[in-house]
């Protein structure tokens, strides 16, 4: 897992980030402080549902979670929100603790960077 | 750039449908500089539910949403009296065929994918909406098209020549009776309505038009499915191709049955009017030809009372009644001749007179009658009027005795003058002329001076006897004759009255008769 986390690129990819940016700069922050509180609870969600099993639920979360990931330039943790929602649709929740888990750290990297993103609009 | 409507007030609403609330944000963000009226909805039902009340333009609807989906959502969207035209735009991050066709079988009007764009989402939304405007005033002004043909009863087809198939706006059904199923319909079906009596006709000018390039406009007649009979204005244009060859024709139909009605409804009234009148004019010939009869024997017997001798009381009695016998017998002959002339029964025949001789007779009519309000009565005739012209001597009497009467009667003192000469405009024509010093007539009495029952004014008619029937009688005389009438006349000075009548002049000593 630390190895993977090592060969990961940047979290966020600046032309998502440039594309709101385009719009007017105070929406960037707006939408960024929605996605950090909206977040944490998206991924408690998810550990809910894959803790009693309940794929389908796993995948309305995921989808949703990986909609504003992608808008905020979040392409590896979209992805992986990607795979669970494709998990959950499959009806199964078999591997998605280990990928939560990864999700859980991606965040941390995207949270990051996305603060950082919100000092330089201040 | 705002895409209000032009020319009116109105905002543009669009109604954003998404759970999300940081895509709802960006999307207001993306379009807040077109200045749009900005709904949100964050599920399906909260669209649907508050639908009416928002009202939108145009709808961005998610795909995935908690409860019912963007699909569920559009197809009851769609079902909402104000839901079928309006333009849906399906959000979604599912970029795969299957979700993208099943959209717009359920009436999507476009399709656009997650990550969004925001500047592609921005002039997607524009176009849509000017799209989607677009075609509603197209949808608008086909509804009032086909509402104008409705009322003109006004219907239009196409045709190619080659096959059977005519391309028709919808009012041809109701025109010729026809169920409508489709614009199409079979050119040989229309053919067959066409009454069997014009049917050689409009073949050979659809023939004609479709091969010669002719452009056709008749009025023929069809028959309904029902059997009913209506008129219709059949017009046709050709389109032609560089070579002139017949490429395709236009024609428009109109249905001119009341038209056509209303028309034969008014001759047939004029008809029954002119019949009318000339009954009128019959019933007064025969009841005047009626009384005459009883007046002849009335005038005679008094002539005959005339030659008995009589005490001077009687004979005063008898001068009054047959003065008005003679005033009533005149009354009846001007009625009689009026009413004949209406029916036009006056023959024209020519006999040689001449025109002093003519002048003189209507002098010694009339000595009495200008004696009596001392009067002076007098006639002249130019050197260059011939001393025998041909006429109809008994109608020009008539006219030019109606012409004196009345000069004398209208004239308190002076003179009242004829004369006879050579009409100042054409010199093969006779001119009589009747001048008086009467008060005149005003000039804008003049232009009616021969209509009948006509006086120059009430007080006229009461200082004045006669019905006013002389100039009328002149008049129609004169017209039947080809003969010319007129009056110059002012107020206090007089009228002349003229009659120019064409002659054949015999010149005195010569038996050659000479057309001037």
């Amino acid at each position: 897992m630390a190895d993977e986390e090592e060969n990961q690129g940047p979290p966020l990819d600046q032309s998502a980030l440039d594309n709101i940016r385009a719009l007017t700069s105070s929406v960037l922050a707006r939408v960024i402080n929605i996605y950090l509180k909206d977040s944490p609870d998206q991924l408690s969600a998810l550990q809910d549902a894959i803790q009693v099993a309940d794929a389908e639920n796993m995948a309305k979360i995921a989808h949703r979670f990986k909609s504003g990931s992608a808008n905020l330039g979040a392409s590896k943790l979209a992805d992986m929100c990607r795979t669970m929602e494709s998990m959950g649709r499959e009806n199964t929740t078999h591997g998605a603790e280990a990928l939560l888990e990864q999700m859980n750290a991606e965040y941390k990297r995207v949270e990051a960077a996305l603060k950082q993103e919100l000092e330089q609009v201040a | 750039v705002t895409d209000a409507v032009p020319g009116s007030n109105e905002t543009t609403t669009i109604l954003i449908v998404d759970d999300d609330e940081s895509q709802r944000v960006l999307m207001r963000e993306a379009l807040a500089a077109a200045q749009y009226q900005i709904e949100e909805a964050t599920s399906g039902e909260d669209a649907l539910q508050n639908f009416a009340k928002m009202a939108p333009d145009l709808v961005l609807l998610d795909v995935d949403m908690p409860g019912i989906d963007g699909y569920q959502t559009l197809e009851n969207l769609r079902r909402l009296p104000l839901g079928s035209q309006i333009p849906v735009v399906m959000v979604t991050g599912l970029d795969d065929g299957n979700s993208i066709d099943k959209a717009y079988q359920i009436g999507a009007t476009d399709f656009i994918t997650k990550p969004l764009n925001w500047t592609i989402l921005r002039y997607r939304v524009r176009y849509l909406l000017r799209a989607s405007r677009a075609f509603l005033q197209l949808q608008k002004s086909q509804v009032r098209l086909a509402a104008a043909q409705r009322l003109a009863r006004l219907g239009y087809w196409e045709w190619t020549p080659g096959n059977d198939i005519l391309d028709c706006s919808s009012e041809i059904y109701h025109i010729f009776g026809f169920e409508k199923s489709n614009r199409y319909q079979s050119f040989e079906k229309l053919r067959a309505a066409i009454h069997p009596g014009d049917y050689k006709m409009v073949k050979q000018a659809i023939e004609d038009a479709a091969q010669g390039g002719s452009s056709f406009a008749m009025d023929h007649r069809i028959i309904l499915p029902s059997g009913e009979e209506r008129v219709v204005h059949h017009q046709a244009a050709v389109t032609l191709d560089m070579q002139g060859h017949t490429i395709d024709i236009t024609g428009a139909v109109q249905d001119i049955t009341e038209r056509k009605q209303t028309e034969a409804e008014l001759r047939r009234a004029k008809e029954e009017i002119e019949l009318a009148n000339r009954l009128k004019t019959e019933f007064i010939n025969n009841i005047s030809h009626e009384v005459r009869t009883p007046m002849n024997g009335v005038l005679g017997m008094l002539s005959l009372l005339r030659e008995t001798r009589l005490d001077k009381e009687q004979q005063e009695y008898l001068d009054t009644a047959y003065d008005s016998a003679d005033v009533l017998m005149l009354l009846l002959n001007n009625l009689l001749d009026f009413s004949q002339l209406d029916t036009g029964k006056v023959i024209a025949e020519g006999s040689e007179f001449s025109p002093p001789l003519l002048l003189q007779e209507l002098i010694n009519d009339h000595l009495n009658a200008a004696d009596s309000k001392t009067i002076r009565l007098d006639y002249s005739v130019a050197s260059d009027v011939p001393q025998e012209v041909t006429g109809n001597l008994t109608q020009i009497r008539k006219i030019l005795a109606i012409l004196v009467d009345n000069a004398i009667k209208f004239t308190e003192q002076g003179a009242v003058l004829l004369c006879a000469k050579r009409s100042p405009s054409r010199s093969e024509t006779i001119r009589f002329e009747i001048s008086d010093t009467g008060k005149g007539i005003s000039a804008d009495a003049i232009p009616h001076i021969f209509e009948p029952f006509v006086q120059v004014d009430g007080s006229s008619t009461r200082q004045h006897g006669g019905m006013g029937m002389g100039l009328a009688i002149c008049k129609q005389v004169a017209d039947n004759m080809g003969y010319g009438i007129g009056v110059e006349s002012a107020l206090d000075e007089g009228s002349t009255f003229w009659l120019e009548i064409p002659c054949t002049v015999f010149s005195a000593g010569a038996n050659n008769a000479t057309v001037m």
